[in-house]
């Protein structure tokens, strides 16, 4: 796994953003950037070069399963993978974000230990499929 | 004219269908009408007794003080207390966050020192039972350094309440708005008394795909990420 790859981190709550991006810190990743909610991040990833997207469901304006749906629907950006990290719970919203075509879907409070293991195994099948 | 019942209705139809069979415009026109003002009458009395039972309501309402001060101090009140809740718990993990931050180069610094202090001693020859005891509490440096880094991801991490109670109280406040407004215009409606300076909330129930944190595991919703592990195991995650 690439430790230099550009993530972007996208919560609509400052703090959580801030431990996340604490936490990809300690795993090593220090090419880090962030939005507030779907609708600030697309324009970001359009015009950047993200390798790696972890985003919220639940948050003003465009939500994340919005936002998901709009990346799989990008000839650009299709192929990014997305790791979901929300509180957002129900069985439904899971299989939803799953046909949707996210990587990874992690249920807050979640851990470190989860945020890891879930990071290596997004990038492993990604190689596996390469 | 009393409201029809159906035999009566019966009766004005037969009537009727007489009328247009013997070709009497005048007497068909006569009973349509008959028929169409015992349907009107019956829901003009219908339509009445549910004003004035709205109109009783209204009063009751009116007259209830309790309610008065639930839609114009209570609500009110609390949606500010929530508010508050919502501001300090935000300064708090702001400030621990910070506090985490500040630290952990400062931790990174010490555990660095020590290992290169360590190097250089193993290299020096001089002094060995100073060298023995330096690297000993060198080593306990190092070993206390890379235990408050963990002590660090834990304090981060027990952050996350701030997120989970914020867009629980948040969503508090939205339903709180609501029945205010809905309270203020239900006594705007009932009378004078119970009329001062009805505010209008600006904020809408949010629509959407989203519910906000499982505060317990339920049919519909999980708590922990072995069962998000295990329904996502059926897409081949």
């Amino acid at each position: 796994m690439n430790k230099n790859m550009r993530i972007l981190v996208v919560d609509d709550f400052a703090t959580m953003r801030r431990i996340i991006k604490n936490l990809l810190r300690d795993l090593g990743f220090a090419n880090l950037d962030e939005a507030d909610d779907g609708a600030t991040a697309l324009p970001l990833l359009k015009s950047g070069n993200f390798d790696f997207l972890i985003t919220d469901w639940n948050m003003p304006i465009m939500e994340g399963i919005e936002l998901l749906k709009e990346i799989r629907n990008d000839p650009r950006l299709c192929m990014l993978p997305v790791l979901m990290v929300t509180a957002e719970a129900r069985r439904e919203q899971i299989v939803m974000a799953a046909e949707a075509g996210v990587n990874g879907y992690i249920v807050k409070p979640f851990t470190a230990q989860t945020l890891e293991q879930k990071i290596v195994k997004i990038f492993e099948r990604m190689h596996a499929v390469a | 004219m009393k409201p029809s019942s159906a035999p009566d209705n019966l009766a004005l139809a037969r009537r009727l269908v007489h009328a247009i069979e013997s070709g009497d415009q005048q007497g068909a026109d006569y009973l349509l009408e008959a028929l169409n003002d015992g349907r009107f009458e019956a829901l003009f009395n219908e339509l009445g007794k549910i004003t004035r039972e709205l109109h009783d309501t209204f009063s009751t309402l009116a007259a209830d003080q309790r309610l008065v001060a639930l839609a114009h101090e209570h609500m009110p009140d609390a949606r500010a207390r929530l508010a508050y809740v919502v501001r300090k718990t935000a300064e708090a993990a702001d400030c621990t966050l910070t506090a985490v931050e500040d630290m952990q180069p400062v931790n990174e610094r010490l555990v660095g020192n020590a290992a290169n202090l360590r190097a250089e001693l193993e290299s020096t020859d001089d002094a060995r039972a100073l060298r023995a005891a330096m690297l000993a509490h060198f080593d306990e440096i190092a070993a206390s350094g890379a235990q408050f880094r963990r002590g660090f991801t834990d304090i981060l991490l027990a952050q996350a309440y701030q997120d989970l109670t914020g867009q629980v109280i948040e969503r508090t406040i939205e339903l709180v708005g609501q029945v205010e407004e809905k309270l203020v215009g239900l006594i705007g409606g009932c009378g004078p008394a119970a009329r001062s300076s009805p505010r209008a909330s600006d904020v809408a129930m949010s629509t959407g795909t989203s519910y906000g944190p499982a505060v317990g595991a339920t049919e519909q919703a999980v708590t922990r990420q072995a069962d998000v592990d295990e329904l996502l195991a059926n897409f081949g995650f």
